[in-house]
């Protein structure tokens, strides 16, 4: 009988830093009043350190991030009530969430004390399709909320002209914060936050980076659990920036000393695709195989700032002192932002990421692919059967099933659980432990 | 043959058009998918820029490439690719406007062979400052890039008459949606539809031509047809039998907004110093299609409400591609605004496959809503 490879595991040392810096946010977001901190609303995307220039801030995220997502017959609702006022199961499917939470008045609800915490302005950058309509729907719920967007172009490759778009809006949004909020704008501030934000990006893509290490250091569901303080909005704080540094430096003795996150690891996967938002198994249902899902192009690209190369190897974004550029003056920070977001941002090259897909899953030298197609998030399924053929005609065994990402009544759990497995069992992998449901709770009723 | 007759040849023959136009004029042919396509630059190059449009068939080639729960047009539109109907283009171009049309766009580029392809990265935020740089600079790399791939320049007086022949277009097109507006219009919204879905398959100048033919036509001898309730047709169809259909039931669509319709003509590119300026100020002034309506408050209810008032509109029907995201988000606004404002409106859902029966189904019991409404 083979005797399975156990490599070394340990837990992360700075897990605990993580968790009560999550805390802490949430406990900031809920007493922004008390320290006369501006609310916003708005998405976590790039860019919230334009907010720095006004002082305090907190944003209130309609990303699905909260509590609520814990409960999958309270999410069903949500997604019933967006459905009723005309908002269906291909609209974005975390949005939706966010809208039936308004609908339901507990959108900003300190849910210790039941207090609601209404925004003061919203201000977005808009990353993708669902998010540039779904903005609007906030405007009409919150009635006159001032409300400012600013375009991440989408680009078929880095080009000046997407630089200039991108500056020029962002010169137009720091007048209309002034303007609009009546605070003056501090370019120290502003400067401060977007340094910040800007190493926090780079630290981040670096720990990504390391997955390419066999075994990998980190899965993804621990990828996911570091960005979540990038889906709060707070990269732009120092704490947060020597979080991401520390954490970075913790993995990087992990990838060197072979420290694996799953010591059975005899498979690697990218889970291409949104995974569900709501408790789900689905990251580590692989796991009792020795399957370990390591990152994806979706995930590196969500807050990562690089290039990738032919043979999917990375160019991170220089730190702000290799880059080169002036950062003294606002115009410098803002011609700064709309470069590092313009030529070090992959992820709106809609029609590179099938290759970048395929020449990164090589480069992390993984075994198989599997892509959630969701159902509420179209614009991460755009290219995604494409990548499925791509990945096909390289060679990369490849499986893919449907659900969406907030809305748990989608996922067929016996599907997606026999899909897994005649996919792992088409790898030649056997279980090594019991599988688990992929719902931690039932939905409905 | 009537004008009206001529473009719903037109329509139906389009692909034995473009082929005879190839080898007529030995000219190339580019197709493009979404209407923010500045396609006077292709027609300043001496190209015929045809619209790509599906054919309601059902079809089982395009699933290996499109999640299933993408726009049916779109889906609908890269099926007349892979099944070569549209084997005569030299060039496929499109505009950054939704994530449907870039996938069909993407997938033609992989697995349909063809000379070129020519991707218009157009700015979201129309309103936005930086707007009309960044859209002149597109439209400047469209033409440097067809220049280069043709081998010969297009000269600045070639742009200048191709916007002149664009404009005339749009302005005998207008003429005509302006007869609509009469209490007995002497065009159907159905032939309106197919005129200018003409215009999107055909030269410009033989299409202008027909324009006026049809409004002398109407001239001479007004066709008269009862008119019954005057209805708004709003969202996104290809197909006129849809409308044909609409008006079968004691209606007449009397005002539309369509990008297969009066979105695509209704601003003309104002002359100025530099065409191609003129030209990216023309596409971020047309009217918006939801990808384009994106700052905090929509512009697109308040404008259907200022159309249908001025077409005297009695009820609308918003119809929209099956999962198609960007008129589903508009759609309850705009049909909330009508109906504050004493028009009822239905929101329809369209497959590629159109069941002309259910859709009379429903568009007869919406009817009977709009004629309460009328009492």
């Amino acid at each position: 009988m083979a005797v399975q490879q156990r490599y070394p595991t340990r837990p992360l040392e700075c897990w605990g830093k993580l968790e009560e810096l999550r805390r802490r946010l949430v406990r900031d977001t809920y007493s922004a009043r008390e320290r006369g901190d501006l609310v916003v609303l708005g998405g976590p995307g790039p860019l919230p350190s334009v907010l720095c220039g006004l002082g305090g801030f907190q944003l209130l995220s309609p990303m699905p991030i909260g509590p609520d997502m814990q409960d999958l017959r309270l999410l069903t609702k949500m997604n019933e009530l967006a459905t009723a006022q005309g908002y269906g199961n291909d609209c974005c499917a975390t949005l939706r969430i966010a809208l039936g939470s308004m609908l339901m008045d507990r959108f900003g609800m300190n849910k210790r004390t039941g207090e609601i915490l209404k925004p003061d302005i919203h201000f977005e950058s808009l990353a993708c399709q669902g998010q540039m309509k779904a903005q609007q729907l906030y405007q009409e719920y919150y009635f006159q909320l001032p409300s400012f967007v600013v375009e991440m172009p989408w680009q078929e490759e880095p080009r000046q002209a997407d630089v200039d778009y991108l500056e020029s809006q962002l010169q137009e949004a720091v007048e209309w914060l002034q303007k609009t909020t009546g605070r003056e704008f501090n370019d120290e501030l502003l400067a401060e936050g977007w340094l910040n934000e800007w190493r926090s990006r780079i630290y981040f893509s670096r720990i990504m980076e390391y997955q390419a290490a066999v075994p990998a250091p980190l899965d993804q569901k621990m990828l996911a659990s570091f960005a979540t303080l990038m889906w709060r909005g707070a990269m732009h704080l120092p704490e947060i920036r020597d979080f991401y540094k520390e954490a970075a430096d913790e993995v990087a003795v992990r990838a060197k000393e072979g420290i694996a996150a799953l010591a059975t690891e005899r498979c690697r996967l990218f889970h291409e695709g949104p995974v569900p938002w709501y408790p789900s198994n689905v990251l580590r249902y692989f796991n009792r195989y020795g399957a370990v899902c390591i990152g994806s192009w979706l995930y590196c690209t969500e807050f990562g700032n690089f290039t990738v190369n032919e043979d999917g190897s990375w160019d991170v974004c220089p730190m702000p002192e290799d880059m080169g550029l002036p950062l003294k003056t606002r115009d410098d920070i803002l011609h700064s932002m709309a470069v590092v977001f313009t030529r070090y941002n992959p992820r709106p090259q809609l029609g590179a990421r099938i290759d970048h897909r395929v020449n990164m899953a090589r480069h992390f030298k993984v075994d198989g692919a599997v892509f959630a197609l969701d159902r509420g998030c179209l614009g991460n399924t755009c290219g995604a059967m494409e990548s499925i053929v791509a990945f096909k005609e390289a060679g990369l065994p490849v499986t893919s099933y449907e659900g969406a990402c907030a809305n748990p009544s989608e996922l067929d759990q016996g599907e997606v659980v026999s899909r897994i497995d005649a996919f792992m069992e088409s790898l030649g992998l056997k279980p090594l432990e019991p599988g688990r449901p992929l719902l931690q709770a039932e939905v409905g009723g | 043959m009537s004008s009206a007759d001529k473009f719903q040849q037109a329509v139906a023959n389009r692909h034995q058009y473009a082929r005879e136009w190839k080898q007529r004029t030995g000219g190339r042919v580019a197709g493009y998918l979404c209407t923010y396509v500045p396609e006077e630059v292709f027609y300043a190059a001496g190209m015929l820029p045809v619209r790509i449009i599906g054919s309601h068939e059902p079809e089982s080639v395009t699933s290996p490439y499109i999640f299933g729960m993408f726009c049916s047009h779109c889906r609908d539109c890269l099926a007349q690719g892979l099944q070569g109907r549209y084997d005569y283009l030299d060039a496929v171009s499109t505009a950054h406007c939704c994530v449907h049309s870039f996938q069909t766009f993407d997938s033609w580029r992989r697995h349909i062979p063809v000379e070129h392809f020519y991707y218009v990265s157009m700015p979201q935020l129309i309103q936005s400052r930086g707007a009309q740089r960044s859209m002149l600079a597109e439209v400047t790399v469209l033409k440097e890039r067809l220049e280069a791939d043709l081998g010969r320049s297009i000269p600045a007086s070639a742009m200048e008459q191709a916007i002149g022949v664009y404009n005339r277009n749009r302005r005998l097109m207008r003429q005509v949606y302006e007869l609509r507006q009469r209490d007995n219009p002497p065009i159907t919204g159905a032939e309106c539809m197919e005129m200018v879905m003409a215009s999107q398959v055909m030269d410009k100048e033989e299409h202008s031509r027909l324009v006026e033919s049809l409004l002398k036509e109407f001239e001479a001898a007004p066709p008269v047809r009862e008119v019954g309730v005057r209805l708004l047709v709003a969202g996104q169809t290809d197909s006129a039998d849809v409308v044909r259909v609409i008006e079968e039931l004691g209606t007449t669509v009397v005002a539309d907004d369509l990008c297969f319709g009066s979105r695509y003509f209704w601003n003309e590119a104002v002359d100025g110093k530099d065409p191609l300026a003129a030209l990216a100020q023309r596409y971020l002034e047309r009217p918006p299609c939801p990808m384009k309506d994106l700052h905090g408050v929509r512009v697109r209810p308040g404008y259907l409400l200022d159309m249908a008032k001025e077409y005297r509109v009695q009820g609308a029907i918003l119809i929209r591609q099956q999962f198609c995201d960007p008129h589903e988000y508009d759609m309850p606004a705009i049909k909330r605004l009508l109906e504050e404002n004493g028009i009822p409106a239905l929101i329809m859902e369209q497959d590629i496959t159109i069941p002309l029966g259910q859709l009379r189904t429903r568009v007869e019991a919406h009817l009977e809503l709009v004629q309460q409404e009328i009492a």
